[in-house]
């Protein structure tokens, strides 16, 4: 371990690892506040503490199945391909289908941790892949990651939105950086060892190329869509002194 | 004449208000005011897959309600009638589409909002509307 932690890849590793994680765990903590919302008061901190609580779990579980599964033949493979995908979607911007979600907000506690657990599942699986390809079996980097995405489950998104807010080109970075890890983990897969082996500039080569790649689709794909929309919320007039406190709209 | 005055709850905003109630005070027609309060979008890609957009306007406009609330006490207190808007999106963007659609006359704004980076910087929303806008912006520390 001491060992390890003078070395610079090290740090480096620990460095994409927690920008991963930063960047793919936002939406987990406005999930379970957004699920919670409709609950009686007394029931909301209980739902918001089990939906933690089960994400974490799930979380710890799928970290270790995926450091079992990649290391099957060509499961880095399929995971660098996924991974991929990950970066190109993070770049993209918001499409504003706004109201497609159609499931409600439940009104009981156990709807409301069952929509916080299937989100948890869906959304741990972006930033579980992401983790495991930058740790690159490391079961320390692994745990490092882990540890460091629970209070951003349990923390707001806001501080990422505003980062992204100020400076845009996070994302282009972080979407890079995706694109780099798993063109790692493309030449780390064992079938293709034999000939990454001989051409040693794969090393690098394939994984720079795989980020060039997630910037060119990302950008391309993006311009297609319209860029960031308004959307009105409310609207209100007061005459001279006469709104009350507390009033809606 | 009216003005518009984007407002987040910060103290920088609630001086924009007081400033904008002096400015009402010296004019001889008394000017509308508009408040307006945008809200980021929470409902990113996966958000919206997991939870209804009932509930997510819920939630915004509560939030966006609960921004405005100091600054409305502030007019509510003048005794000045005005009007307000919540809208989500980005916020430079948000304020210059509202400017345009009211017609406003002029935007006064605070220097920049709570856990600004620096103090003496602005605002990263200030400085965009200041580059964008081609009405008269007033900022106000």
């Amino acid at each position: 371990m001491l060992e390890m932690m003078q070395t610079s890849q090290f740090w480096v590793d620990v460095f994409k690892i927690i920008l991963i994680d930063l960047l793919l765990s936002g939406d987990n903590a406005v999930v379970i506040a957004l699920a919670c919302r409709n609950l009686p008061e007394a029931q909301r901190k209980k739902g918001i503490l089990y939906g933690v609580g089960g994400a974490i779990g799930l979380r710890v579980v799928l970290t270790v199945f995926a450091v079992g599964l990649l290391a099957l033949p060509y499961l880095k493979l399929i995971g660098a391909f996924l991974l991929m995908w990950v970066a190109i979607k993070l770049i993209l911007p918001e499409d504003e289908g706004h109201g497609e979600g159609s499931i409600k907000a439940e009104a009981h506690l156990w709807g409301a941790i069952k929509t916080i657990i299937i989100a948890d599942f869906v959304m741990s699986l972006d930033n579980v892949l992401g983790v495991a390809a930058a740790a690159k079996g490391n079961v320390w980097l692994l745990v490092f990651g882990l540890l460091i995405s629970i209070p951003m489950i349990a923390w707001s998104s806001q501080l990422v939105l505003k980062l992204i807010d100020r400076y845009p080109a996070i994302i282009y970075a972080g979407g890079a950086l995706l694109g780099y890890v798993a063109g790692e983990m493309l030449v780390g897969e064992q079938s293709l060892k034999y000939w990454i082996v001989s051409q040693h500039y794969l090393h690098w080569l394939v994984p720079v190329v795989c980020a060039a790649l997630v910037l060119l689709v990302g950008s391309w794909l993006g311009r297609r869509r319209a860029a960031s929309v308004v959307r009105d919320l409310a609207d209100g007039v007061v005459a001279s002194g006469v709104s009350k406190k507390g009033e809606g709209n | 004449m009216k003005i518009l005055i984007p407002v987040d709850g910060s103290q920088h905003s609630l001086n924009a208000v007081r400033y904008a109630i002096e400015l009402a005070a010296s004019l001889s027609v008394s000017p509308q005011l508009l408040l307006l309060n945008v809200q980021r979008n929470v409902a990113t890609g996966n958000v919206k897959l997991f939870i209804d957009a009932g509930t997510i306007d819920d939630y915004e406009r509560e939030q966006g309600m609960l921004s405005l609330q100091p600054a409305r006490q502030v007019l509510d207190a003048a005794g000045l009638p005005y009007q307000y808007h919540l809208s989500v999106g980005q916020p430079a963007e948000a304020i210059i589409r509202y400017a345009a659609e009211q017609r406003v006359s002029g935007i006064v704004i605070g220097a920049h909002g709570e856990g600004g980076l620096g103090k003496r910087l602005l605002g990263s929303v200030v400085a965009q509307v200041l580059e964008t806008s081609e009405l008269p912006v007033t900022v106000v520390r």
